[in-house]
């Protein structure tokens, strides 16, 4: 990839790139109940205390993040300012608040702590955490893309969810089967704001975006991982069959028990607000204009990746938020406002309710094996 | 009143069955393969029956003084008072909605108890009790088909209870499934199986003792109720008062009647009754905490072999429970990476 395509001037932060939405308040309010409810709902079928989306890990790998040297001005920002290495956490998991079979459709995500990072954070604390997340999933956008839709399709995901499962597993059976078909004459919707109507495919050969905006130094993007290794390159879009409640968790253990995983990590700068919307997360930014690009190289070594220590300390005691982050990194549109105060409420759920504690890891030490 | 003398305790009231121990192995993996299943649907380890808790709560056990000699036994020999934890729970090994009929349990760990244990370094005296007098599944072989039916039919209830009546066709059967659903406070608890009760041989059970408790048993959960609201209901109680329980042991007066290889028979109370030994006192306090529920799910464990050697557990009933409890405890607790831990003081449970 060169630098002589791209556009010379890319959008310049300022705070005033975020617009507070009509109601916004109301909104994020509203939300925090929905959440409540669905961290309830869970904890009555479970006794046990899960995230109130992203509840279910298919498997917690240890890492390192290399930063790329030699990166242009535009892209020498924040975390990636300074080349190096830093260990990391990834956690893959699956969508919904709740642990359900993988057979009901949905979508992924790839969580992943960056570790040992300095400098001054977003969130305050007496001791900062030397931590910065990204949280990905496996679609580049989300049709959720503000704070007052997001609202309006939790509240529907609310209601499906109270279906039983055999209910909500014949439903998105349906969903994808439709979707199926649309997509062989070339349309694809998604189809459901959590992406019940994906096929059933390999999570590891996918593709994860942030989906909303952060902050990137003095620039505004969006960031990718995508896997690069021909191991994982191989299974993108490979149908698996879920028979299994946890199959994908099954053939992420497989995989990993005995291969390594490489992934880039790649920024889409906004070039302005018009075409790279920071208040509307659904709307696709064109890479013909802006397009992803490397920053940093992600890899694993074979692991075991859902030893009991080791889920029971994700799922548990280690929370992924986007709010972990740089003041370079802060996140930005309502999509992604909305989720402070209700990454931190579903935070001190867990923690109280399991008696757990919960908090930024020191160092990749603590992760058990 | 006068009773008729109770048997005396002998090691030959035991009889093994043909095949035991392949019947235990086979009862061990077949209930650890439907933890494994509930592990998926839950994605934390509970145990393999009575996993849902109701209350957990701290109190006292006082047994009484001047007891007559058949049943100063045992722990019952002398007057003392041991502290004591109890956790009410529902009987499957799934996390059902307490809307839905199920047998209830009330575990109960008299700790700290002096004398010579079933095992060196265990320290209390266990009694795990159920709300009906008899197990419908009263020896190891045909507990087996039950727990056969359990892992074949998981997660389909009806289902599960179809199996085991096709192959056991008594209205017993669905004993478990018929049980009122009141108030776990409200209900009497017994041991089903036999225990060795010193010289003799016994059952036990805790029966309400405040007309508080005993008034519970007219309210039934209302259809529509929350999943949870026995645990609302149990906390609800003890935060404004005490619950009582007698302590109560049946002797066994006639090893033909009251067969101790076979705990689906109930042994006829008017020839020997249940008899009062010991109170159980568990004061106002809240019951269902965070801490004290993840510890008592968690990081404790109740086990009817958790005891005096004067207790013995008798019956195949029984002797599956010994290897049972301990294997899938270990499972249960290496599946949640957690250490085994058990209190010798209320000190170590959290409030």
């Amino acid at each position: 990839m060169t630098d002589r395509d791209q556009p010379t001037t890319y959008l310049r932060y300022t705070p005033d790139v975020e617009v507070e939405q009509p109601h916004e308040a109301e909104d994020i309010q509203a939300l925090r109940e929905t959440f409540a409810q669905i961290r309830t709902m869970a904890f009555d079928k479970l006794r046990h205390a899960v995230r109130d989306a992203h509840a279910k890990s298919h498997g917690v790998l240890a890492g390192t993040l290399r930063i790329h040297d030699d990166l242009p001005t535009e892209l020498r920002q924040g975390l990636f300012a300074q080349t190096g290495e830093h260990p990391v956490i990834i956690r893959f998991s699956t969508a919904p608040g709740d642990i359900v079979s993988d057979g009901i459709g949905s979508a992924f995500g790839m969580a992943i702590k960056v570790l040992d990072v300095d400098g001054e954070k977003v969130l305050p604390g007496k001791q900062q955490a030397r931590t910065q997340d990204f949280l990905l999933v496996n679609h580049p956008t989300i049709s959720s893309g503000d704070v007052h839709t997001y609202r309006r399709d939790q509240a529907v995901l609310l209601q499906t969810s109270k279906a039983p499962e055999g209910m909500q597993l014949a439903a998105t059976t349906a969903l994808r089967a439709g979707a199926d078909l649309l997509r062989k004459v070339g349309v694809d919707k998604t189809g459901g704001p959590a992406g019940q109507a994906k096929p059933h495919v390999n999570l590891l050969g996918e593709t994860y975006w942030s989906q909303g905006a952060i902050r990137y130094g003095d620039h505004v993007a969006k960031v990718s991982a995508a896997p690069v290794a021909e191991n994982l390159t191989a299974l993108t879009g490979e149908h698996v069959s879920v028979r299994e409640p946890s199959a994908y968790r099954d053939l992420t253990s497989a995989f990993f028990a005995g291969n390594a995983g490489v992934w880039e990590l790649q920024v889409q700068l906004a070039t302005e607000l018009e075409t790279t919307p920071v208040e509307d997360a659904s709307v696709a930014w064109p890479e013909d204009v802006t397009p992803y690009r490397t920053v940093a190289t992600l890899t694993v070594d074979p692991q075991d990746s859902f030893s009991p220590a080791r889920r029971v300390y994700a799922d548990d005691e280690l929370s992924f938020n986007p709010w972990h982050c740089l003041v370079e990194h802060q996140p930005l549109g309502s999509i992604q406002r909305v989720r402070r105060p209700v990454y931190d409420d579903s935070v001190d759920f867990r923690a109280t309710t399991n008696a757990a504690t919960v908090e930024e890891p020191g160092n990749i030490d603590e992760l058990p094996a | 009143m006068t009773y008729e003398q109770p048997i005396r305790y002998r090691d030959d009231l035991e009889q093994e069955l043909p095949d035991e121990e392949a019947i235990v192995s086979e009862t061990i993996a077949l209930m650890r393969q439907t933890m494994k299943q509930t592990f998926e649907e839950t994605r934390h380890g509970t145990s393999g029956t009575h996993a849902k808790s109701h209350g957990v709560v701290t109190g006292r056990f006082e047994v009484l003084p001047d007891l007559p000699p058949e049943l100063a036994q045992g722990m019952f020999a002398v007057p003392a008072t041991y502290e004591t934890v109890v956790r009410f729970a529902s009987e499957p090994g799934g996390i059902d909605p307490d809307t839905a009929q199920r047998a209830r349990g009330a575990a109960v760990k008299v700790l700290d108890v002096p004398g010579e244990k079933l095992r060196d370094g265990w320290t209390s005296q266990d009694f795990l009790l159920n709300t009906w007098p008899i197990i419908p599944q009263g020896d190891a072989k045909v507990y087996l088909d039950a727990i056969r039916a359990r892992a074949e039919h998981h997660g389909h209830y009806v289902r599960t209870v179809a199996a085991t009546m096709a192959k056991h066709p008594a209205p017993k059967g669905t004993l478990f499934d018929r049980t009122p659903n009141i108030h776990p406070l409200a209900f009497s608890y017994y041991s089903q199986g036999a225990f060795r009760y010193g010289d003799h041989v016994a059952k036990f059970n805790i029966a309400p003792a405040t007309d508080r408790q005993r008034e519970l048993a007219e309210q039934t959960v209302p259809a529509g109720a929350s999943p949870g609201i026995l645990s609302e209901w149990v906390r609800d109680f003890f935060a404004g008062q005490e619950a009582r329980f007698e302590f109560r042991v049946q002797l066994n007066v006639d090893p033909q009647a009251m067969p101790i290889e076979d705990a689906s028979v109930e042994w006829d109370e008017t020839r020997s009754p249940y008899r009062t030994v010991a109170m159980l006192i568990l004061p106002a306090q809240e019951s269902f905490s965070p801490a004290r529920r993840v510890y008592a799910e968690d990081v404790m464990s109740w086990r009817p072999w958790h005891g005096l050697r004067a207790f013995r557990p008798l019956g195949s009933i029984n002797r599956v429970r010994r290897r049972g409890y301990e294997e899938l405890g270990r499972w249960r607790h290496d599946i949640n990476a957690r250490t085994e831990q058990n209190p010798t003081s209320l000190q170590e449970v959290p409030a």
